[in-house]
């Protein structure tokens, strides 16, 4: 199945769970494939992808978020696992930002962190129903010899405030990622969702 | 939409200074190039590469822009003096061992002979700090190649010397669907 085309509304195509369950199962884009697809029920604050398969080239993850937290503002974080083991929180990370809020472009840093920092996502008082939309591509993130790099863009506008974002971030690590946090502070908003795709290096 | 891989290129022991795509087949809608990148650059931990297309050097054929930030300030610029096309970011040989730079560069509508090629990217490096009072950077890159001709092959150029072991760039095709152009 190449295509998924949202015909009608009977049948409950509408649903939360059925029609992202639907793009889950036939979510196979060529070399751009779906490995897993989860939702935010609420009162969780960390997203995992765990068991990643080690057959794909890159990583690609397509976030589409919003923080339960206090303020206009959060962030969604990133921490990563190697070896099938739990989440790396050490001061092992690093970042690299560059964003816009539509009054100024600013570019900061962080080092020796315990996580990496994506992309600015709404919080409980930006305007209701506005979330943020974000990509992450982790490149080589199956090979055992070199650290790992997190290339994110994310962006969100509510009306009377926003953020265009880029992010780079570095895990010295070099173990093959076997598991990917997503964080942000409080929880992720119901209706947050996340998924994970492999990019292929191979015609098969 | 339908990504489909096209090639891939890895350096190897000895590095190399370009990394070419040769015979790109025009049946796809666009092209994404995704790339890990190190180079030998001495002192600094951060590099650059540039690109450029069917084997045109002409400076003026090429115009670039970019917007980065670097962890303290951010630039706009714009060249045409490099006979390529864009800046990309890539680690050097002094940042923290293992390190390398990722880009994604996307070349829409490379095979249509009737428009200039316009590419963007983004692209960036963190070596956790600074070295040589150079840290991490990351942005967004664009850049117009001033001909109609469909892109039929594709150089890598390191503005340092070499890129180095490890260094890896994979071609990709997207297709769009017949029926709705997504």
């Amino acid at each position: 199945m190449d295509y998924i085309y949202r015909m009608s509304t009977a049948g409950g195509m509408t649903s939360d769970t059925r029609y992202p369950n639907m793009l889950t199962n036939y979510g196979d884009f060529g070399a751009l494939q779906r490995i897993a697809y989860q939702t935010s029920n609420g009162s969780v604050a960390t997203i995992t992808f765990n068991n990643i398969p080690q057959i794909y080239q890159d990583l690609f993850i397509v976030c589409f978020s919003r923080s339960g937290t206090t303020g206009n503002y959060t962030d969604l974080y990133v921490r990563l696992a190697t070896g099938g083991g739990a989440v790396d929180s050490g001061s092992n990370y690093s970042t690299t930002r560059l964003y816009g809020d539509g009054a100024s472009a600013v570019s900061d840093r962080f080092t020796n962190s315990n996580l990496i920092y994506c992309y600015p996502i709404p919080a409980t008082s930006a305007t209701s129903g506005v979330f943020a939309s974000g990509i992450t591509h982790i490149l080589n993130y199956a090979n055992s010899s070199t650290n790992k790099t997190v290339l994110s863009r994310g962006a969100s506008d509510v009306n009377n405030a926003g953020y265009t974002a880029e992010q780079v971030g570095l895990w010295r690590n070099t173990g093959a990622i076997t598991s990917v946090a997503l964080l942000t502070n409080a929880s992720f908003t119901t209706g947050s969702t996340f998924a994970l795709y492999g990019i292929k290096a191979s015609a098969a | 939409m339908t990504m489909q891989f096209i090639a891939s290129q890895t350096v190897g022991a000895g590095g190399t200074s370009t990394i070419t795509f040769s015979n790109i087949p025009a049946t796809f809608t666009h092209l994404q190039l995704r790339g890990f990148v190190q180079t030998n650059r001495s002192t600094y931990g951060i590099s650059e590469y540039y690109l450029q297309f069917n084997d045109d050097n002409v400076n003026t054929n090429y115009r670039e822009h970019g917007l980065y930030g670097d962890g303290s300030g951010v630039t706009s610029f714009s060249n045409q003096s490099l006979g390529t096309l864009f800046d990309f970011n890539g680690t050097a040989g002094t940042s923290t061992g293992g390190t390398f730079g990722n880009t994604i560069i996307d070349i829409l509508d490379y095979a249509n002979t009737n428009k200039n090629k316009v590419a963007r990217a983004i692209s960036g490096v963190d070596i956790n700090g600074t070295i040589a009072g150079f840290g991490g950077r990351c942005g967004i890159f664009s850049g117009v190649w001033l001909n109609t001709a469909a892109v039929t092959k594709i150089v890598l150029i390191s503005a340092t010397p070499l890129f180095t072991q490890g260094t890896r760039f994979d071609l990709y095709g997207i297709t769009t669907s017949a029926l709705t152009g997504a």
